[in-house]
């Protein structure tokens, strides 16, 4: 638990069919109110989402997945939730909701650079972890 | 004033006291509290709503039950913290105190209170001081819906029966004998004037923001009740 500021984040995540459960991680949110930081990154790949629901409409749920960053970002762009304070955003993006796009629970942590912290973040919880051949 | 109040940490020393206090004010018009194991040893009482919760998913059941109440405590920790990994105690004493605050915030909660610890500070050398500081943080984080979050930062609580051994024996009646001699923000306090402490405060009109409370606060209160 080192480091100066205190960070929260969540995993965002895909559940093509919400009542079967199943779900892929496709990006990471995080926000750190001690240096003003909030930014959402998402790696976003088909074919692991396709594999999980060969129907799912990949082009609908990219466009949903990028107003995330947008939001992230603020200003009148991102719509009446963009003007908001930074904080109120966070909250909107994570709070529970039961659609195609889910956000896990949030999880609390420390750092000195919240960046750091968000690439930390998509490399153990989002990219696929490479597995050598048997 | 009429409220009603969830509480989390019911099945604790303090969180039980509280609870006791709540019943019996005539301010308090309903009490929930959110417990992660059956509460055998609340009393009954048609003011009293107990629910078990997956802590999993707290932030969401705390939407869902906190609905209605206008005060929110969180009395939750871990008791004996060396005693368990230090994940096991973040986790409980901050991102279940974070989940259970976001979700009050988001169920309309305006006042939120917080058993921490005399000492507390995101930058203490000391772990347990530090997990402290971090969850008043992520509880002072928690919604723009809060007006008023209060911090009570207790030093040693003295309790009826020896909860924790030995240790525990020792240090409740060893510490009273030096307390006279520290700053008096480190005095010992009964759970039950600490419990009446947070109900009188709740039932105060306070300043909005963030207010932090130590043993002289808790006396001034204990006083004016």
């Amino acid at each position: 638990m080192g480091g100066e500021y205190t960070y929260d984040y969540a995993i965002i995540r895909v559940v093509p069919r919400v009542e079967r459960g199943e779900l892929i991680n496709v990006g990471v949110i995080l926000s750190c109110p001690d240096v003003a930081f909030l930014e959402a990154r998402i790696e976003f790949d088909p074919s692991r989402l396709l594999a999980l629901d060969a129907t799912l409409d990949v082009e609908a749920t990219r466009a949903n997945l990028d107003t995330i960053p947008l939001v992230c970002r603020g200003g009148a762009e991102a719509g009446a939730i963009g003007l908001l304070p930074q904080r109120s955003r966070f909250h909107w993006l994570v709070s529970p909701r039961s659609t195609i796009i889910q956000f896990s629970p949030v999880h609390t942590g420390r750092t000195d650079d919240p960046a750091t912290a968000l690439e930390r973040l998509l490399e153990t919880m989002v990219r696929p972890t490479n597995v050598s051949p048997g | 004033m009429s409220y009603r109040a969830v509480v989390i940490g019911a099945t604790g020393a303090v969180g039980g006291a509280l609870v006791r206090e709540l019943l019996a004010s005539g301010a308090c018009a309903g009490v929930v509290a959110l417990t992660r194991r059956p509460a055998d040893g609340l009393p009954s009482s048609s003011k009293l709503a107990v629910h078990v919760v997956q802590f999993d998913a707290l932030q969401e059941r705390t939407v869902e039950l906190a609905s209605g109440c206008e005060a929110a405590f969180c009395t939750m920790g871990i008791g004996q913290p060396r005693k368990v990994p230090f994940e096991e105690f973040w986790k409980v004493d901050v991102e279940y105190a974070g989940a259970f605050a976001r979700g009050a915030a988001a169920a309309g909660v305006r006042h939120i209170s917080l058993l921490s610890s005399v000492g507390a500070h995101v930058s203490s050398r000391n772990p347990y001081l530090r997990v402290k500081g971090v969850a008043e943080q992520i509880v002072e984080r928690a919604g723009i819906g809060i007006a008023r979050t209060s911090h009570f930062r207790p030093s040693l609580l003295v309790t009826r029966a020896i909860r924790y051994g030995l240790q525990d024996r020792l240090t409740q009646r060893l510490f009273p004998l030096v307390a006279p001699l520290l700053p008096n923000r480190y005095h010992q306090i009964r759970v039950e004037d600490l419990a009446r402490a947070m109900r009188v405060n709740t039932e105060r009109p306070g300043p909005p923001g963030v207010e932090v409370l130590e043993y002289p606060d808790f006396m001034r209160l204990l006083k004016d009740s």
